[in-house]
């Protein structure tokens, strides 16, 4: 999973990265609201968390400007305004809103949740034919039997699991699965690609390429 | 208890009492003044009579003459209307006329004889008032010579009825006096109906602020004044609840931001400790995220000190004021951030003008003030520069004291901004050393000082700041540099 973090203490963004990287998230941290919003309109997310009191623009305006560009991604605010009218304000452009100074479980919980509602599913397993990926363990299973992937080849999997029915582009799935300015090698997804469907043989899902467009799962 | 009177009632009731007092002595006057005029004319008629009768008078052998000797005479001793009698000096009824009625002559005649027992001036009139009956009076003493020569001291009581010219003039009189209690109760009501109307405004008023929520001290009043008073009074109160709505806009957003300076480094501190100790580490990083602790607790040491400045100085009451030498002042201030300018590669220059330069003031505030304004300046300058502290006497008698960095600056916008609480220029932003209080303190002591602040600055050139003192004290002749 691929997160953007907007955070201007040092302290507070640094370690929150760290925290949800240890996780095998993929992180980009972003100080003010104008980077923030930069890097939501040139990269690719799966969630953002956004503090709410941000130099230059503030979280709720990066968000609204992101909806207005169409990232619908799902959306967090972190902030120290814990009043109910603060709360429901915040509430009315985000998925959900955090109150500093808050436990990295529940920060991570509560990812996981708005996460999972913003693909559609009410629990941490995607099955996929004879495929199933749980987000929480981010493992992989075929048949109940473990799938040995690496954390690449699961975000990659994840990635194209949770976008059923939609074709990937390129450009799409080197965000989702490089942070900002971890900038893939130019085959690098081609030699991912390629390792995940061999690892895929005995599932009922393949890999497919959209010629043009890009890649998409799908069931057999 | 007076005080708990309505408005209302205490206009109407004087008003009222005032009106009624009017149109009762209005009332007495007329019915006096009508009264006389009446009673005059009713005493004409009655003395007329009396000197017709006198006149018509002829004696023969010590009794009035009647008949058609006497036609006149005659005429009177038959009239209804009229009565009369004439007594002999030995209080002995000579003769009565003829014309009332008996029991009427009979009622008449008991009252004049009763009356007759009083002392009586001549001429005097009196009333007489019997079942019904209104009859007025007069005694006349009148000589008559008789035909045998003798002299006759006669008294003639006359009496005319004035039943319905007495009744006319009582009917007059309650006839006013009615009209006058009809117009005071027509004139109250109006009144009170006047003072209600003009009024009602502030009753809606007094409605409306019963309705205001502390929490929430919104002022709905939609009514249009109905005078200058109602105006004025409608524009002040609803200038002041703008002024506390934006006092209150202020208390909330620097609530707000004062949360966010104290929550986030807490949140940060949180974060990094549970991250740390989710796993074994190397001790390196260890010591990395321990350094960070640690800056991020002076961090916050150091913003608890700014915000109980804040608090004390929002307080707004100078405890103490004191003669302050400020070139002491500025070389204590400047000897306490020496280390701070080295370590940001910062040299501090001054120059004194020669001269005593005292203002009044709380010491502890001003070095606050003074101490935060270098704060910025070394805090805003770009390394390797100065930041120069100019004590001069103007020629206007101001003293002024200005600090001068050659750092980021500011632009107009952030100019205009500078003194809001929790303020920081964008382009410092980056500057985790600042909370944005700094200025905001120094302006709010300064000003409370009734000195000037003035800024002059260019981005990316620098900033000076000038504070201006007023003072009467002559200026100095020689400069001190260093």
């Amino acid at each position: 999973m691929k997160v953007l973090l907007v955070e201007d203490n040092q302290l507070l963004g640094r370690s929150v990265k760290l925290g949800l990287e240890e996780l095998g998230w993929i992180v980009d941290l972003a100080s003010d609201g104008e980077e923030g919003l930069y890097l939501a309109q040139n990269s690719t997310y799966d969630i953002f968390l956004i503090d709410r009191m941000l130099p230059k623009l503030t979280g709720i305006e990066v968000i609204g400007k992101m909806r207005e560009g169409g990232i619908n991604g799902a959306a967090i605010i972190i902030t120290a305004l814990g009043t109910t009218s603060d709360k429901i304000s915040g509430l009315e452009i985000a998925d959900d809103y955090i109150v500093k100074p808050f436990e990295m479980g529940e920060l991570v919980a509560r990812m996981k949740a708005v996460y999972r509602r913003s693909i559609g599913k009410s629990n941490a397993l995607i099955e996929c034919g004879n495929l199933g990926i749980n987000l929480n363990e981010q493992s992989v299973s075929v048949n109940g039997e473990k799938l040995d992937l690496t954390a690449k080849e699961f975000d990659l999997l994840e990635s194209l699991a949770t976008r059923q029915n939609h074709v990937c582009s390129r450009a799409e799935l080197s965000g989702l699965l490089y942070s900002f300015n971890g900038e893939p090698e130019s085959n690098s997804l081609d030699v991912l690609l390629g390792r995940l469907r061999k690892k895929l043989q005995g599932a009922t899902v393949e890999i497919v390429t959209v010629r043009s467009k890009g890649f998409m799962l799908r069931v057999e | 208890m007076w005080n708990r009177v309505s408005l209302t009632l205490k206009i109407t009731g004087p008003l009222i009492i005032m009106e009624i007092m009017g149109l009762v002595f209005g009332g007495l006057t007329l019915v006096s003044k009508i009264e006389k005029a009446r009673l005059k004319e009713i005493d004409t008629l009655l003395i007329g009579q009396a000197d017709l009768i006198e006149e018509s008078l002829k004696v023969t052998h010590g009794l009035p003459e009647k008949g058609a000797k006497n036609e006149l005479f005659g005429e009177l001793d038959r009239d209804p209307k009229v009565f009369f009698q004439i007594v002999d000096g030995t209080g002995t009824i000579i003769y009565t006329s003829k014309g009332p009625k008996a029991t009427i002559q009979t009622q008449i005649s008991q009252l004049i004889m009763e009356r007759a027992q009083k002392p009586l001036a001549p001429e005097e009139l009196f009333v007489m008032s019997f079942g019904g009956e209104l009859w007025r009076s007069i005694k006349e003493n009148i000589e008559y010579p008789d035909r045998t020569g003798s002299l006759l001291k006669w008294q003639v009581y006359t009496a005319v009825d004035q039943t319905a010219s007495m009744s006319e003039l009582y009917f007059i009189r309650k006839l006013i006096f009615g009209g006058a209690i009809l117009l005071a109760i027509v004139t109250s009501l109006a009144t009170a109906a006047i003072v209600l109307l003009t009024t009602s405004n502030l009753r809606l008023f007094a409605q409306s602020l019963a309705h205001i929520n502390p929490d929430n001290p919104v002022w709905n009043f939609n009514v249009a004044a109905q005078s200058a008073e109602e105006g004025l009074l409608f524009t002040s109160f609803g200038k002041m609840m703008g002024e506390m709505e934006t006092a209150r806009q202020n208390q909330k957003l620097f609530i707000a931001n004062a949360s966010h300076e104290l929550k986030t480094p807490v949140a940060g501190m949180m974060a990094a400790l549970e991250v740390l100790l989710s796993r074994e580490r190397a001790v390196a990083d260890y010591q990395a995220i321990c350094r960070d602790l640690l800056k991020t607790v002076k961090d916050m040491r150091r913003l608890t000190g700014v915000l109980l400045d804040t608090s004390l100085i929002e307080g707004g009451k100078i405890q103490q004021c004191l003669p302050i030498d400020l070139k002491t002042l500025i070389e204590t201030v400047m000897d306490r951030w020496k280390p701070n300018a080295k370590a940001h590669n910062i040299s501090l220059r001054w120059q004194f003008e020669k001269g005593q330069f005292t203002v009044m003031g709380s010491l502890e505030l001003v070095d606050v003030a003074i101490s935060n304004l270098l704060d910025n300046a070394i805090k805003y300058s770009y390394q390797g520069n100065e930041v120069e502290l100019h004590l001069r006497r103007q020629t206007d008698g101001f003293i002024k004291l200005s600090i001068k960095d050659y750092g980021v600056g500011m632009n107009a916008a952030e100019q205009e901004k500078l003194g809001d609480i929790f303020f920081r220029a964008d382009v410092s932003r980056s500057n985790k050393d600042s909370f944005g209080l700094g200025f905001a303190n120094a302006k709010k002591i300064l000003h409370s000082h009734g000195a000037r602040l003035l800024v002059n600055s260019t981005p990316k050139s620098g900033t000076e700041i000038s504070i201006l003192w007023e003072t009467r004290v002559p200026p100095p002749t020689a400069d001190k540099t260093s």
